[in-house]
């Protein structure tokens, strides 16, 4: 029934979209996502958010559009943040500062910029693209998903930590168990029983996602440029004679961008993993493949262009589960299903049958804002590289107040500002440690979803261990997810005993 | 040094956790019990905290083993990491870090929860922080901080408040 619908995807939609408001409404949304994206604490949740009111007068069409727009705009704009000052502006551009922004420390930030907004590009245009072609099956196979398929998939996430851990798989280890932690924070939701909160209502919902990561990467990468000798001149100056990456380095990254796509799509397709996971995992995927594991987080294309391919890709997964199920591949996609509410259309299974017209034009809208972000991009490269030339010492405090005001904006609440600095703090001492800082954050996007699963499991077998471990093995899905985790995890050892490939793939920055 | 030291961290993170968690309501199950998964993070979290310290002893041992069994080798290149002022480094670097958190403290306190408003606290803030990290002590570098954090806090100001509508404490202002 869905393919039968297929066939009108890719010429019902034209009529919709391509009229010069529509075009002028997705390249205004597209810019104004990634001025949204490039402010530390202003997320792509938030973007989405803010500008549904504004839809309200719009058709149905027009307002999905534009918030589509927002939403590509924003997962791209994060990017720029994050190469220029290691200071991600939301959360699924983590991994991108950690080869953008040695990159932007050789004086190759514009460079860098270039291969993010292509790799965005191309990574946008192939989860578009699956979005048409593929959405029916995709959707099917994470439709089936049930808590133990969840665990499987949140274990899998973790055993990213061995490529990510650095130097010391311990360390490593040891930052993805406080992450894990950071995550139990607030009212467990199974008996309702607040932990962790030290009487704090603000921490009875968990700590704030973005305060600690916007504290843990920005705030104390500020730090420890405060804490540097000298307050000295700017960084490194940035080249930005060529922006546009050259074929060569296209052609070399191509592989890379391909396998992150896909990745990104996928992950994006299943239910409650977004942008920020599609981002770690195809990260770690990269180090675990490249010629040069060990030039990984120090400034290699490669790391840049899987992330960002990745986290953009993951925008059609997302709307793919969206559209075939109903069900929200990721916090935006959730905004986006309210929207259409508003709108009075409800997505799911029968949209395809009802209103081939409107999928699509989601699916044509996702390909022009597509190409509005390479524009968009290219063009102004140049200008955001330009921001880390600012002398430091005007750099530092504007960066510190943005931060500030962003994490404030997500709750109105000084509380979260005062977690930021407090993780801003942490990260100073675990830098100082040498302790890496991404299996932190890992642990904390993965450890709810985890936790909640494996308690759900426990739950339908009437707390007993011994058939709740039955009930995983009797799936061939988990089995499969458990055994993909069990190489993933084993492979860096092998390798180490092997002397195939030295075991440091990623070096937190110093 | 450094990793035994962070290994005992790690343990007693992990015994905090524990003791934290024992105060808590006992469960009917093993799926409702709120201390479940706490626990075993805190147990994982003490038992690397006892294995970096133990290899990080042991490793220790070893170099010195090597060292006083080949006296004249390259001792003072096997050490990896930062050497003896690195200590020294630290300290200072706490010297700089601590007045900077403490300021952006006040800040944040002074913003959102004083009387004196967003604007005006972001001003001060970033005038004081901009002459305090420039390296030029004159009138002119004051002059241009001061009007450069003008117009940061009153574009950041009108750009939450009156384009996202998040609700910042006016303060003084109208």
């Amino acid at each position: 029934m869905v393919f039968a619908a297929a066939g009108s995807l890719y010429t019902d939609g034209l009529s919709l979209v391509f009229n010069p408001l529509t075009i002028l409404l997705i390249a205004a949304g597209t810019l104004l996502g990634i001025m949204f994206g490039a402010m530390p604490g202003l997320t792509a949740n938030m973007g989405v958010a803010l500008l549904v009111p504004v839809t309200y007068s719009m058709s149905v069409t027009q307002a999905i559009a534009m918030l589509i727009g927002i939403y590509l705009g924003a997962l791209y704009g994060g990017g720029i943040p994050s190469i220029l000052m290691n200071l991600p502006g939301t959360p699924a551009d983590m991994m991108t500062g950690i080869d953008g922004y040695p990159m932007t420390k050789r004086g190759e930030g514009g460079k860098a910029l270039g291969v993010s907004t292509t790799s965005s590009f191309l990574g946008g245009i192939g989860g578009a693209l699956v979005l048409a072609v593929m959405a029916p099956m995709i959707a099917s196979v994470a439709g089936s998903f049930r808590s133990q398929e969840y665990f499987a998939i949140a274990l899998l996430g973790l055993t990213v930590i061995s490529y990510i851990a650095g130097k010391s798989l311990l360390r490593g280890l040891a930052s993805g168990l406080i992450g894990l932690f950071i995550g139990t924070i607030g009212i467990d939701l199974v008996s309702g029983y607040p932990r962790f909160t030290f009487g704090q209502a603000d921490l009875l919902s968990g700590a704030e996602f973005v305060a600690v990561v916007i504290g843990v990467f920005g705030v104390a990468e500020l730090l420890e440029q405060v804490g540097k000798a000298r307050h000295g001149k700017a960084v490194i100056p940035q080249k930005l004679d060529r922006v546009l990456p050259s074929w060569s380095l296209l052609n070399r990254l191509k592989w890379v961008i391909v396998r992150s796509s896909v990745t990104g799509v996928v992950v994006g397709a299943v239910p409650g993993a977004g942008a920020t996971i599609a981002g770690v995992v195809s990260y770690g995927q990269q180090t675990r493949l490249s010629k040069h594991p060990e030039r990984m987080g120090t400034g290699e294309p490669e790391g840049v262009a899987a992330c960002e391919a990745s986290n953009n890709a993951c925008a059609g997964g997302a709307m793919t589960t969206m559209l075939s199920l109903g069900i929200p591949g990721d916090s935006v996609t959730a905004i986006l299903i309210g929207a259409l509410t508003l709108h009075g259309v409800t997505a799911g299974p029968l949209l395809f049958e009802e209103d081939p017209s409107l999928v699509s034009a989601i699916f044509l809208s996702l390909v022009v804002a597509n190409v509005f972000l390479l524009i968009f991009g290219l063009a102004a490269a140049k200008r955001f590289a330009q921001v880390v030339n600012l002398p430091r010492h005007i750099l530092i405090p504007v960066v510190i107040v943005l931060a500030v005001v962003g994490t404030y904006a997500l709750r109105a609440t000084s509380f979260n500002v005062f977690m930021m600095l407090a993780f801003g703090v942490l990260g100073l001492v675990m830098a100082a440690f040498r302790v890496p800082k991404a299996p932190l954050v890992l642990g904390l996007i993965l450890g709810p979803l985890m936790e909640i699963n494996l308690r759900r499991s426990l739950t339908l077998n009437d707390g007993d261990l011994g058939a709740t471990a039955l009930s995983f093995a009797s799936s061939p899905l988990c089995l499969v997810i458990f055994a993909i985790a069990l190489l993933l995890l084993a492979a860096p050892a092998l390798q180490r005993a092997t002397g195939r490939r030295p075991a440091v793939v990623y070096k937190e920055e110093e | 040094m450094r990793d035994t030291i962070l290994g005992i961290a790690f343990v007693i993170m992990g015994l905090l956790i524990v003791v934290t968690t024992h105060d808590y309501p006992p469960a009917a199950s093993l799926a409702a019990d709120p201390a479940l998964f706490p626990r075993a993070i805190g147990a994982g979290l003490g038992a690397l905290g006892v294995l970096i310290a133990v290899t990080s002893l042991r490793a220790r041992r070893s170099e010195e083993r090597n060292r006083s069994a080949v006296p004249d080798a390259t001792a003072e290149q096997s050490e990896v990491g930062p050497g003896p002022d690195a200590a020294d480094g630290m300290s200072q670097t706490i010297w700089r870090v601590a007045p900077f958190v403490a300021a952006a403290a006040v800040y944040v306190w002074v913003a959102f929860s004083s009387g004196l408003g967003y604007a005006t606290s972001t001003f001060l803030f970033l005038t004081v922080l901009m002459i305090w990290l420039s390296p030029k002590r004159n009138i002119a570098s004051y002059v241009s901080s001061a009007a450069l954090s003008g117009a940061i806090s009153a574009a950041l100001y009108v750009t939450f408040v009156f384009a996202l509508s998040v609700p910042i404490p006016p303060g003084i202002l109208p």
